[in-house]
């Protein structure tokens, strides 16, 4: 027999989907400042802000809405060379395929952007800009400088990562945009929206203020660790609502369940 | 998930773990309570283990009253000290009077005549009261043996060689006497028992030489008596 909180569980499986998307206050206002920075004459963007607070799925989202009136890509994973990456960039820029073992010329990929200036405006949104190095970055800056090409540049924002954002980025990037932890009432928002949008009221009712609370504090507003946290204590209401039904509270999600998930994934100690 | 189990006792361990301050902290306030309940009891709360007679001591010139810091268990084995402090003398605190005719052995430091107690004033010195409500505890004893020494107060060895006479430690009886002398040597009572306790360690000739002394001296028919007893070994 299928349990009631398999269905739950899967809600809460991380992805990027752009269907997976919850319109949060933070998140519409995060949107709507993403999107007034890319109408502006700036070359690049930097979006900014610790795992998990959603840069992904916000640059995804901006992508789909923007597509068919801009000309947009999502280069969501970085390529593991540089050669790979202007080859990437190269097929975008020219809409053609680099012919077999041919190399990018840089310099003729920036004078075909400045030929293209005023005719396209393309916007690249580079996801995980950490993994890219210094020199290409650099390549990348000079590029954005034919004001061509605009790029959108997701960072994660770590105690190092920090210092190279500042480092690195601040002399060049025109307008940065922060991603924040979500708050107990967003990260409340967040489940209970994601439950509902796949009908699942009365679990989503079975999560009251107080559970959230602990959800919160265990997560720190984190949405990937919520998604992990929340995917977890379904798991285990399901091995319950299973094998010990006797265990299972259907109308409210038992402390215990939370604590226990909570221990699995580390977040507490016994 | 196939099994729970090792899930489930990880978080039992993880409850004990939480609710450990919470159990620390009651126990921490039970403690408390009970070291609070003890010393309120030890301190300001007065159980008597063995009631008998309790005594008052009428000082002249002054009227009687009953007092609650007069009021001493005299009779029992003493088991317990209570020390307060007291504001200076007042006539309440000399105002002592003795029931059932029982045997004083407390010192009463408040306990003194009028030009005592003026001169007491005058020094403005704060006296602790010493209440023995009963007690055979050595500790009792010492305190005021500690207090004598401090003070040197004629009362704390009186009652000091009066007490361990009574309980037979005739050697004590004889030292505490024998200081009380040195403060006042016109306290015939405790004169008596210098020679007592002297008779009991078994001095008895120079119990009599000291006692012959006292009787040339004064004609005290209570020396006379005395030396008769000791004579006809019937202390």
């Amino acid at each position: 027999m299928k349990s009631r909180y398999e269905a739950a569980k899967n809600v809460f499986v991380d992805s990027i989907d752009i269907d997976d998307y919850i319109e949060l206050n933070s998140a519409v206002t995060a949107y709507k400042q993403l999107q007034h920075s890319m109408d502006k004459p700036l070359k690049m963007i930097l979006l900014f802000g610790r795992p998990g607070t959603g840069k992904s799925i916000l640059l995804n989202r901006i992508k789909e809405k923007l597509k068919h009136q801009k000309e947009i890509y999502y280069f969501d994973t970085p390529a593991p060379t540089e050669k790979e990456f202007f080859q990437k960039l190269f097929k975008v820029l020219t809409q053609k395929e680099l012919p077999k073992n041919t190399e990018v010329n840089f310099s003729a990929l920036i004078d075909f952007c400045k030929k293209i200036r005023g005719e396209r405006e393309i916007i690249i949104l580079l996801d995980e800009a950490q993994m890219y190095g210094a020199a290409m970055m650099e390549k990348i800056r000079l590029l954005s400088d034919t004001r061509s090409v605009k790029f959108v540049v997701s960072l994660h924002k770590t105690e190092d990562e920090d210092l190279i954002a500042k480092a690195h980025f601040k002399s060049r990037i025109w307008e940065i945009i922060e991603l924040r932890n979500a708050t107990k009432d967003d990260q409340t928002a967040y489940v209970h929206k994601k439950l509902l949008k796949k009908n699942l009221f009365e679990i989503a009712n079975s999560i009251n203020s107080k559970d959230m609370k602990l959800i919160h504090k265990f997560t720190n507003g984190n949405y990937r660790e919520c998604n992990k946290l929340m995917f977890t204590i379904f798991e285990i209401c399901e091995y319950y609502d299973k094998n010990e039904p006797g265990k299972i509270d259907y109308t409210r999600i038992p402390k215990k369940m939370i604590e226990m998930a909570a221990l699995k994934l580390g977040y507490i100690h016994a | 998930m196939h099994d729970m189990k090792p899930l489930e006792e990880e978080w039992k361990k993880y409850k004990q773990k939480k609710m450990r301050p919470w159990y620390l902290g009651l126990f921490g306030i039970l403690v408390l309570m009970i070291i609070s309940i003890l010393f309120y009891d030890k301190n300001m709360i007065r159980i008597p283990k063995f009631k008998t007679s309790f005594f008052h001591i009428d000082m002249p010139n002054t009227t009687k009253k009953k007092t609650k810091n007069s009021s001493l268990l005299t009779n029992g084995a003493l088991v317990r000290l209570e020390m307060t402090d007291h504001q200076p003398l007042t006539d309440t605190t000399q105002d002592i009077s003795v029931e059932n005719n029982t045997l004083v052995d407390i010192p009463v430091l408040d306990f003194k005549g009028s030009s005592d107690n003026s001169a007491f004033l005058n020094k403005n010195r704060k006296k602790i009261h010493l209440d023995i409500i009963e007690t055979s505890n050595v500790i009792a004893y010492r305190d005021v043996e500690k207090r004598f020494l401090m003070s040197h107060d004629i009362d704390d060895a009186f009652f000091l060689a009066k007490s361990y006479y009574k309980k037979g430690n005739y050697k004590k009886s004889e030292y505490w006497a024998y200081e009380t002398n040195k403060l006042n040597a016109d306290n015939a009572e405790n004169l008596f028992i210098f020679i007592k306790s002297k008779v009991k360690l078994g001095k008895k000739n120079e119990a009599i030489s000291i006692l012959k002394n006292y009787n040339n001296q004064t004609n005290s028919d209570e020396g006379k008596t005395l030396l008769v007893q000791i004579e006809n070994n019937q202390l």
